[in-house]
């Protein structure tokens, strides 16, 4: 059983699902989505978090089966010794390999913007010795720091809407340009930044109340993602033409970069260190998962024991893309393996647990 | 590997040697019937120190003698409450002269002698199986002043001085509640420092006073002398820049902290009660907040909180905006700077650090000095190193602003240790950010608040109620409204009532009719 003192609320679950899900999309997602989308990418964005909905909706039928137990306990139940831990493993690198694509591409903005010949070890180590420091703990200390720096989202999202000023609503017009193919193209794009609704399989049974409550933690986090998302990238598109767009990288960045407010100057580098918190958010949720996935893969309880190998593997893994090219190979490998992770297998976990009827044991209430 | 664990073993009275040096007295003696054989023991018992007296009473029909350490003891009290009695008495009878408060007939020699130590006067009678142990101990108290680190301007004045028995009295003075409780330890195997701890009853945890009376109960050392050693003794992390523990010297905000449920320690010399479990925030507030009208406290007490960042901020700030990112100010200012900043030869990491580890020196000598020329040391270091050292070259202007700026906010805090974890506290990160500028600021924050979210006094949470999030109780941390707003308890401490008023505001509305 699992003690009141690790048990969270539902309202710290859905902050600590909403911190796994923004990170780096806030930088990444307008350019990535608007190079197929073009000024439908916001259409894009609305169509991902419904899918992200939808998955959420899966995971947590498929938990709700064995509501006492995480993913990781209930797989060897559901498909066998060998089996369920073939799927482990693979969880667990699924976990692994985004939290690297997270730390790389992460690097990648900080060398761009703020330190250009700083190594990337350095970086990278620094992040990931912050987030182990947390990691390692259970998840309701996780969801308190989670609760404590989830202020700073808004206070990213009030700087960008600052950038309003510069803003030309026509940039948007006409809707549905691009057509349905290139929004559902862009809509594929966006759903690497809507991930982290997994966390729903590992903190199921950590979460108070019913499973009412824990669904709708989950949809409000999803929602309130795919909206701070799609206002992100609705206001790249309004305030920057489509030319323009199709040369800055980061057009969130130079958004802010414009701004100006007496006081300060260069509201980009605020805007980037205070990202640097909501990434760090992010690469503890994964570090965790990761670290309960290869705790459990060895048979362990305590994930904190696991934690400094798996930031160390992580670690190696960040450090090997080191070109534009090698990054974006990277990119689409860990998409099709989060989309198996994420999409298919809790689709396939979830018929065969109802063709076969296994369920977790009844007690705790369903 | 036995060397090692000698070294770092904490117990060095462990070792074979000391051991057999210890006399362990016998738990109980009786009184023997002949009075010499009691003086006798006695005397051998305290190895015939020199401050013992007997002193031959003549007024029974059988030998008597009194038996005390003139050291600890009054002799005006033995006069007035021993002799006189006894000698004016017609047929003198000690269960009905003695007259003093406290008397306890012991059959045991033992705990006789341990009570002589402690002041007291032992009578023995010739033939009797009795002793008679009359408290006489020497008292000399100052008086109860205003504490000199927590003044208050407005509210009480009184203070904690190094006797137990009136501290209690002034937190009783405050609580008239039967539910206030007193709990007594003896500290320390050698100094046998007594120690209280006080709590309502109906309001701290249960829970809570039993983990404190387990922790204080498991101290197993040979001198607790005072508070502050048990602190280290009793709290959760002793390597944590945070104190876990409030000092306070004031009875009123002691009282106020027991109206929330939490503990009090109170030792024997010790001019100040530990208070636990607190949280982040109870270190920001002064009883001037409550003694000023909300608006007010509220003002000052945002001021504080600014101050904490402040001092941990600022110079970090500062150093990285010079070394990495001074496109973030404006223009204008930019210039300022830059032809001050121009002329020095050394990064600013290493300005800052002189000139932060030279305001510390300061403080440091200005402390041990006496007050007279402890001013002149602030003079001579404020004034005239301050402009010395930027007309040699060695800091900027604006760096001296910066240092002197906080340092200011590093003193505004309202207790001594929190003030000193905020200014160790930023020499990591001023390092942080002279490495890695703005992230590094980030980055050290970031681990700061890990840490703050991680941290447990006494099992309620340190960060409270920042986190665990619980915006009801932000009206008595962040701000303090209206007492009659401050309907619940803080609920870190687990308080068996949480409400502590319904509405206390009469008369508000359509009574003016």
């Amino acid at each position: 059983m699992i003690a009141a003192k690790e048990k969270i609320t539902a309202g710290q679950f859905m902050i600590v699902v909403i911190q796994a899900q923004i990170g780096v999309g806030i930088l990444f997602l307008p350019s990535s989505v608007e190079s197929v989308a073009r000024n439908d990418a916001w259409i894009s964005i609305l169509l991902a978090g419904m899918a992200a909905l939808l998955l959420s909706v899966v995971m947590w039928g498929l938990n709700r089966r064995f509501p006492t137990m995480t993913l990781f306990e209930f797989l060897p139940k559901l498909l066998g010794k060998f089996a369920g831990k073939i799927v482990q493993i693979f969880y667990g690198l699924a976990f692994i390999l985004e939290c690297s694509m997270v730390l790389v591409l992460f690097t990648d903005v900080v060398r761009d913007w703020i330190f250009p010949i700083t190594p990337r070890w350095v970086i990278l180590g620094l992040m990931l010795a912050t987030a182990l420091y947390m990691a390692r703990e259970n998840i309701r200390l996780i969801a308190r720091f989670f609760v404590l720096t989830f202020g700073l989202i808004f206070v990213l999202i009030l700087i960008a809407a600052y950038a309003y000023k510069d803003a030309n609503i026509l940039y948007i017009l006409p809707i549905n340009e691009s057509g349905i193919s290139n929004v559902l193209k862009g809509m594929l794009r966006s759903m690497n930044s809507l991930y982290g609704f997994e966390m729903i399989l590992l903190c199921y049974p950590y979460v108070k109340g019913g499973s009412k409550g824990i669904l709708k933690a989950t949809l409000f986090a999803c929602v309130f993602s795919t909206l701070v998302y799609s206002f992100m990238v609705f206001m790249c598109l309004i305030v920057f033409s489509p030319e323009e767009l199709k040369i800055i990288p980061q057009p969130v960045l130079y958004m802010v970069k414009a701004l100006s407010f007496t006081v300060i100057e260069r509201a980009d580098l605020y805007f980037l260190t205070i990202w640097t918190v909501v990434v760090i958010t992010t690469v503890m949720a994964y570090l965790y998962m990761g670290a309960k996935a290869v705790a459990s893969i060895f048979g362990k309880k305590k994930h904190a024991g696991a934690v400094p190998y798996v930031a160390l593997l992580i670690l190696c893994i960040s450090l090997y893309p080191h070109d534009q090219e090698l990054i974006n190979k990277m990119q689409i490998i860990v998409g099709i393996i989060a989309a198996i992770a994420l999409v298919v297998l809790p689709f396939l976990l979830l018929c065969i647990s109802y063709l076969f009827r296994i369920k977790g044991k009844e007690g705790a209430e369903g | 590997m036995g060397f090692f664990s000698k070294v770092f073993s904490n117990n060095r009275h462990k070792s074979a040697r000391a051991a057999n040096v210890r006399r362990t007295p016998p738990t109980e003696e009786k009184v023997a019937a002949t009075l010499q054989e009691n003086i006798s023991y006695v005397h051998q018992a305290l190895f015939h120190t020199e401050d013992l007296v007997n002193r031959s009473i003549p007024c029974f029909e059988k030998q008597a003698y009194l038996l005390y350490l003139n050291s600890v003891c009054d002799s005006d009290k033995i006069h007035q409450l021993i002799l006189k009695p006894l000698l004016q008495a017609q047929d003198a009878n000690p269960d009905r002269d003695l007259t003093a408060a406290s008397v306890e007939k012991h059959t045991d020699l033992e705990k006789a002698i341990d009570l002589m130590i402690r002041g007291y006067a032992v009578l023995f009678l010739e033939g009797s199986e009795d002793c008679y142990a009359v408290q006489v101990n020497q008292i000399n108290n100052r008086a109860v002043n205003e504490p000199a680190n927590e003044k208050a301007i407005q509210g009480a004045h009184d203070g904690f001085i190094e006797s137990m028995q009136v501290n209690l009295q002034l937190v009783r003075k405050q609580i008239n509640s039967r539910n206030l409780v007193v709990r007594k330890y003896s500290l320390g195997k050698m100094t046998k420092t007594d120690a209280t701890i006080v709590y309502l009853n109906d309001l701290a945890n249960p829970e809570l006073v039993e983990e404190i009376d387990r922790k204080i109960t498991a101290i197993d050392a040979d001198n607790v002398m005072n508070g502050l050693l048990v602190l280290e003794y009793i709290e959760n992390q002793s390597f944590s820049p945070f104190p876990q523990i409030l000092q306070s010297e004031r009875p009123d905000r002691v009282a106020a902290n027991l109206l929330e449920g939490r503990v009090a320690l109170l030792m024997e010399g010790t001019p100040a009660a530990l208070i636990m479990p607190v949280s982040f925030f109870t270190f920001y507030q002064s009883p001037d907040d409550y003694n000023s009208r909300s608006l007010a406290g509220s003002f000052i007490r945002l001021l504080r909180l600014f101050s904490f960042f402040i001092a941990i901020a600022l110079p970090s700030y500062y150093i990285a905006v010079v070394s990495f990112h001074y496109e973030v100010i404006p223009m204008e200012l930019f210039y300022q700077i830059k032809g001050s900043v121009e002329k020095i030869p050394y990064p600013p990491i290493l300005e800052a650090l002189f000139m932060e580890l030279t305001i510390e020196l300061l403080r440091e000598a200005g402390m041990r000095l006496p007050a007279p020329i402890g001013q002149s040391i602030g003079i001579v270091g404020g004034l005239v190193i301050g402009d010395a050292v930027v007309r040699v070259g060695l800091v900027s202007y604006p760096m001296i602003t910066v240092v002197a700026l906080t340092a200011i906010a590093s003193f505004v805090v309202p207790s001594h240790e929190m003030s000193y974890s905020v200014r160790l506290l930023r020499f990591p990160v001023m390092i942080a950010a002279s490495l890695l500028g703005f992230l590094g600021i980030c980055i050290g924050f970031a681990l700061i608040l890990i840490h703050l979210c991680k941290l447990e006094s006494f099992g309620s949470p340190y960060f409270a109620p920042a986190s665990p999030m619980r915006l009801r109780d932000w009206k008595d941390s962040f701000v303090r409204l209206p007492f009659w707003k401050l309907n619940e308890r803080p609920i870190d401490p687990n308080p068996q009532q949480l409400v502590q008023e319904k509405r206390s505001k009469g008369g508000t509305g359509d009574d003016r009719g």
